[in-house]
């Protein structure tokens, strides 16, 4: 059996080695009783993670339905994505949950999806209502108001 | 409490008529609709987000409303499967085969009311045999101490990743990341702070809600944006007829013995950990084809109704079936059962013998509302198939920002903490990348909620145990789970080292 670095999911399996390593090395560290789960998972997770790394799997797992491995534009997209949905957690944090959800979900629809500005604006005054109505009011929960009220952490 | 005390059965049918607990199934019913429409989305998203829900509410309405949401999505994910060849959940993909077919020769609304009235009598079928199985289930959970609870935990990992075939080591991979996720934050016991750096957030651990709803409904949505577009790809939707939606209803009824076989697949298939409702009904597609006459068998995949029925009824009856080791053992069948489970967990029960002595009212409300979402759901599913289906032209524009909102929000309102907020997600961008990179996230679920029992079985068996384990060797029920464990790795190895020779033969 050949043993061959697994490429397609190096940039995975490293930070999860990296990981194990690192819980193995603290978990080693707490009492017998406390260290069980941190101990055991971590040298199992290293051996599995190991085992893949170095493509011992790839005799049952061809990888077929792979998906990291797309083109630059797919990519591209994640990564747009990812951005994205960070955003509407800084506006929640900033200006609060509502105005926030409002907010985003005007931007998304408006100039990501092409929507009419009534359309846009209109689906996003719903949706604030419907949260500020359910939650508020049905539930009783106070919803976090942003940071220049509710203050800093 | 008696297993099968018919006052207490009596009660949970009696609570389940009660206003507001009809309100939490047609709610549940409604959302479980929306999600199981939607492909990739379906079901555990669903459950994911309505977690924040559940708990301002009582056990049984909690239950009630979750019951709605699992018994709705594996029937609405049918409609799509007919009308648009887009299977809503993994297991409706069988149903494209005959469903798709059956629509393109204008027979959409038989093929519906079929598919409809199979899930809904499978899911009864199911149903039954989880009734069936509550007395014996008990009795034999028992019989299990801390030492067998250690070794189910175990168990349940190792087959759920079994389940996932080929990816046997990347789920595990997932499951002990869980796992060592689960544990982080003060030892139960021993009062230990462990991975906090000084953190106070982390003090509790990471809490069940934010990272769930970040692992499966905010990964989900990165994936939604990053694809652009409907959530399914439009096309032309065949008109359905109403007739032929009656007509089609009677069909499994007709064909009674397709019904049961599937259903029997279903439940069958469903109790085992991990296996899961796309092996239900493929395979009861599979045994359908091969048991039908021969004259017959060439009109599969061409449009033939019990190529419709055979999967939906095992995907439906599954339900009950997957209950009976989630319940009993707390290893759930599915990534659903998974975040089921700790619904459960978050109101208190302790799946095991806890759950089955004392939570028997909870049990049988659970069973009443299963039954009745599935009723429930075969007829919103019928009279408004076509309405369903157009959920699915959605943009994905206008639907992330509003399922995020309620995930994000849902998420905070919990305790009312902002950090539960970047938890949700970063725990997002954890499910996405391993969704991205093809590692299965099932073992992900049940490590989180079996984090805790494993270390307090741990514990526990230490105690008895004198501070050592060799009371896991002098117990036959110990012994018998541990061949399990040791089975369940050897049939890997067993088809690793079949395929490295065969590589290697031929190259």
């Amino acid at each position: 059996m050949k043993i061959r670095l697994d490429q397609d999911n190096l940039l995975l399996l490293l930070p999860l080695t990296a990981f194990a390593v690192g819980t193995l090395y603290i978990g080693s560290n707490y009492g017998p009783v406390s260290a069980f789960i941190p101990f055991w998972a971590s040298i199992f997770m290293l051996i599995t993670c190991l085992f893949v790394l170095l493509g011992m799997d790839k005799a049952v797992d061809d990888g077929e339905d792979h998906v990291a491995a797309k083109g630059e534009s797919d990519n591209h997209n994640v990564l747009a994505s990812g951005l994205w949905i960070t955003v509407y957690v800084v506006m929640a944090y900033v200006v609060g949950m509502i105005p926030a959800a409002v907010a985003y979900t005007f931007f998304s629809m408006y100039f990501f999806g092409g929507k009419k500005l009534l359309m846009a604006a209109g689906t996003s005054a719903v949706l604030g209502l419907i949260l500020f109505g359910l939650f508020e009011f049905i539930l009783e929960k106070e919803l976090y108001k942003g940071v220049f009220i509710e203050g800093y952490f | 409490m008696e297993a099968l005390d018919l006052a207490v059965i009596g009660d949970a049918w009696l609570r389940l008529f009660e206003l507001d607990s009809l309100l939490y199934l047609m709610l549940g019913t409604l959302i479980g609709l929306i999600f199981g429409v939607l492909p990739g989305l379906g079901g555990t998203t669903a459950l994911a987000l309505m977690i924040p829900f559940s708990m301002n509410m009582d056990a049984g309405d909690a239950i009630i409303l979750m019951a709605g949401v699992m018994g709705v999505a594996p029937t609405s994910g049918a409609v799509t499967a007919i009308l648009l060849n887009t299977p809503g959940t993994a297991p409706n993909a069988a149903t494209t085969l005959d469903g798709y077919p059956l629509a393109q020769q204008g027979r959409a609304g038989f093929a519906i009311g079929a598919a409809a009235s199979a899930s809904g009598l499978g899911g009864i079928i199911g149903i039954i045999f989880l009734i069936a199985m509550v007395p014996i289930t008990r009795e034999i959970v028992l019989m299990f101490a801390p030492t067998e609870f250690l070794l189910l935990a175990v168990l349940g990992l190792v087959t759920v990743s079994l389940s996932t075939g080929k990816k046997f080591v990347k789920s595990l991979i997932v499951g002990l990341f869980g796992l060592i996720i689960a544990s982080v934050g003060y030892h139960e016991v021993t009062g230990e702070e462990r991975f906090t750096f000084g953190i106070d957030y982390l003090w509790d651990g990471f809490k069940l809600v934010p990272v769930m709803i970040g692992f499966f409904a905010v990964s989900e949505m990165i994936n939604l944006w990053a694809k652009r577009g409907s959530v399914a790809a439009s096309g032309e939707m065949e008109a359905i007829n109403f007739r032929q939606v009656l007509q089609g209803c009677l069909e499994p009824i007709k064909r009674w013995k397709v019904l049961l076989r599937g259903s029997a697949i279903g439940t069958g298939v469903g109790a085992l950990p991990g296996v899961g409702g796309t092996v239900a009904a493929f395979m009861a597609y599979t045994i359908a084809v091969t048991t039908a006459k021969p004259s017959e068998r060439d009109s599969f995949g061409k449009g033939n109704i019990v190529g419709v029925i055979a999967p939906e009824s095992a995907n439906n009856a599954k339900e009950g079936g997957a209950l009976v080791p989630t319940l009993a053992f707390g290893i759930p069948g599915s990534a659903e059962m998974a975040v089921f489970l700790s619904v459960l967990v978050l109101h208190g029960m302790v799946p095991g013998p806890t759950i089955m002595t004392e939570s028997l009212d909870i049990i049988w409300i659970l069973i009443a509302a299963a039954a009745a979402s599935g009723v429930i759901a075969s007829i919103i599913t019928i009279s408004a198939a076509s309405s369903i289906a157009k959920l699915t032209f959605v943009d994905s524009r206008t639907l992330v920002p509003i399922v995020l909102a309620f995930a994000m929000i849902g998420s905070y309102s919990l305790d009312n903490e902002i950090y539960d907020v970047f938890t949700t997600l970063a725990f997002g961008f954890v499910g996405f990348i391993f969704m991205r990179f093809g590692f299965p996230r099932i073992a992900f679920p049940l490590a989180i909620v079996l984090g805790p029992l494993m270390e307090t079985s741990y514990f526990q068996t230490l105690r008895i145990g004198d501070g050592t384990l060799s009371i896991l060797f002098d117990r036959p029920q110990s012994i018998v789970i541990m061949l399990l464990i040791v089975g369940c790795v050897a049939y890997y190895l067993k088809g690793f080292l079949t395929s490295s020779e065969g590589k290697e033969t031929s190259a």
